[in-house]
């Protein structure tokens, strides 16, 4: 699921790095603030390469003639918890793509979004934790193993063909590319995911203070942690898949034009429906979600950040104002009840 | 054998990496930033920009000349790539024919010129790459790293991943030499065998992490390490820079998008 560097454009790269360092960042300051010692730092080098020794190993999978190998991301988030396997996995990525041409040092932000950012924070926070809630289970355990890798595979190479169709290097169709995609990695995750389940069980068996430890890491997500992965999810949409936006007329659109035979000719003669329409065409500031009436994917790409940092400021404005009165509300009533 | 050629690529990359030529010796940042600006440039040309995109190699062959990197070991990545950029440029090929470019009698579909494109633009990337490696290394690149202020978390990270690398590899290939013996003529290693096999390799890291953080404690480790980050004459790196930015920047406007 590597990308190369030339399936990914400038203006793709630039997304996808932004947000992935936006990650990076997020994971170091977690690590530094709620490390109390260093000794987690040598543990993740030697878990990084541990990924990389382990990914050298071919697994039969039974029923086919075919082997696979293990990935990582899961059971970094595992051993480690969300942060520690993020950061160790962006190494891994970086040192494949330096040292074994495994992906492109520009495609390396998209790499560290589909295959460490969904296995460590999706797949660590919303899956693997909720179902093994710190009861070790064989059960519990495989079941997380086997959903975290396949869910999050999905989401990982679903992102390679928004990404690459969004940097316009290929002409390869939506439908063919994601059916072409999807189900090899539903297989690839199920294989994975076993694989993860076994070792786990191994040594959670064997040694469970390993498994014990890993959950040392905060469980609590902060609300500022939650808005700022949603604000870099956001950006990423609004910014980068903006791209691949269809460019066919949406719903009521092609109703017209079913009925009509052209949108177009729907309002007919200058009337007050048309100089409306001149109006907003001539005052709106990103008119066909483009800057200036640009056609290049740039104009795209701010119109869709400029777009969800204006949406954002109102709500924010609009949910400021209310608790301000919903305060000065409560402190009215708190101040009647006293008199 | 998987493991065998991820260790003989290791040790070719550090054998490169201790030539000693001008490209060696330039800073790690000054040689990070012309391949970024490399990369920029080629990524932004256009799919039918082909002219561009060949002219771009200068700098491969200039990297490949001047850094005495063994081209063998270039071709090898290129090849590696390869079939992911074929599958990607048969699709151009089947879904874009309007003419492209015009040769006498013979018409070239923008599919195909769009095929070149991304088959050059990945061994121009790939190489590229290589180049910055095989010049710099992974100590090279934590100095590089450390001196534009990445966190240490990061380069401690990559420095000791690096370090136990090797060691590991060796040690998952001797584990599987163990089962292969045990188990001839069997692809892959059997289900039953996967949970106790990996496991054993995961303890034996996790012991081998927490002896190393021990020894490391008692050498004064406090959460970072020193990083070597060298010292270069300034002049030819500001020189290096600013002639290749020049040539990128001059390509790309002459060649269009």
């Amino acid at each position: 699921m590597h990308m190369a560097d030339a399936l990914v454009s400038t203006p793709v790269a630039a997304v996808m790095g932004v947000a992935s360092v936006g990650a990076l960042g997020y994971s170091i300051y977690k690590v530094k603030t709620e490390s109390t010692d260093f000794k987690k730092v040598p543990l993740m080098g030697v878990m990084g390469a541990f990924v990389f020794a382990s990914q050298m190993l071919n697994f039969t999978i039974p029923g086919t003639n075919s082997s696979g190998h293990i990935c990582g991301g899961m059971l970094l988030t595992a051993l480690l918890g969300p942060y520690s396997a993020f950061i160790t996995m962006t190494v891994i990525l970086l040192l494949q793509c330096l040292i074994f041409a495994d992906g492109g040092l520009m495609a390396l932000g998209c790499n560290i979004w589909n295959m460490a950012f969904y296995a460590c924070f999706a797949g660590g926070f919303l899956i693997y934790r909720p179902i093994v809630k710190d009861k070790f289970s064989k059960l519990r355990i495989m079941l997380a193993s086997v959903i975290g890798c396949v869910v999050t595979l999905q989401m990982g190479s679903f992102s390679v063909v928004l990404e690459t169709l969004a940097a316009g290097v290929t002409e390869l169709p939506f439908s063919y590319f994601v059916t072409a995609m999807q189900p090899i990695h539903l297989a690839i995750g199920a294989v994975e995911g076993v694989l993860t389940g076994l070792v786990l069980i191994f040594v959670g068996a064997t040694r469970p203070e390993i498994i014990n430890q890993a959950s040392g890491e905060k469980k609590r997500v902060s609300f500022g942690a939650f808005l700022a992965v949603f604000a870099i999810v956001t950006l990423v949409f609004a910014g980068g898949v903006s791209l691949v936006a269809s460019n066919n007329p949406d719903g009521l659109e092609w109703s017209i034009r079913k009925v009509t035979g052209s949108e177009d000719e729907f309002v007919s003669g200058k009337n007050n429906h048309e100089k409306a329409a001149d109006i907003v065409d001539n005052t709106s500031i990103m008119a066909d979600y483009t800057v200036n009436d640009s056609d290049k994917p740039l104009g795209t790409t701010a119109a869709g950040v400029i777009g969800s940092l204006a949406v954002a400021a109102v709500c924010c404005t609009g949910c400021f104002i209310f608790m301000k009165i919903r305060k000065k509300k409560i402190t009215a009533n708190e101040n009647r009840e006293c008199n | 054998m998987k493991t065998e050629n991820a260790i003989s690529e290791i040790q070719s990359m550090e054998r490169a990496v201790e030539r000693d030529t001008f490209i060696h010796r330039l800073d790690p940042v000054t040689k990070l930033l012309v391949t970024v600006a490399f990369f920029g440039v080629v990524l932004s040309m256009g799919k039918y920009n082909l002219g561009g995109v060949i002219a771009m190699s200068v700098y491969i062959f200039a990297g490949i000349a001047a850094g005495m990197i063994p081209i063998r070991k270039i071709i090898k990545r290129c090849i590696f790539i390869m079939p992911v950029m074929l599958l990607f440029g048969l699709a151009n090929i089947i879904w874009d024919r309007q003419t492209g470019i015009v040769i006498g009698k013979l018409c070239i579909s923008r599919g195909w010129v769009s095929a070149m494109v991304l088959m050059v633009k990945g061994m121009l990337t790939v190489s590229a790459c290589y180049i910055l490696i095989a010049t710099t290394g992974v100590e090279g690149i934590c100095a590089g790293l450390r001196k534009i202020r990445v966190s240490s978390i990061i380069v401690t990270q990559i420095w000791l991943t690096y370090r136990y690398l090797l060691l590991l590899v060796e040690r998952a290939g001797d584990i599987f030499n163990a089962y292969r013996l045990r188990s001839p003529g069997q692809r892959g290693i059997n289900i039953k065998a996967w949970g106790p096999l990996l496991g054993h390799l995961l303890m034996s890291s996790i012991d081998r992490g927490q002896n190393v953080y021990e020894s490391m404690i008692l050498r004064g480790y406090r959460g970072s390490f020193p990083i070597d980050t060298g010292k270069s004459s300034m002049k030819s790196n500001l020189i290096w820079a600013v002639a290749w930015c020049s040539v990128f920047i001059a390509i790309r406007i002459i060649t269009g998008r």
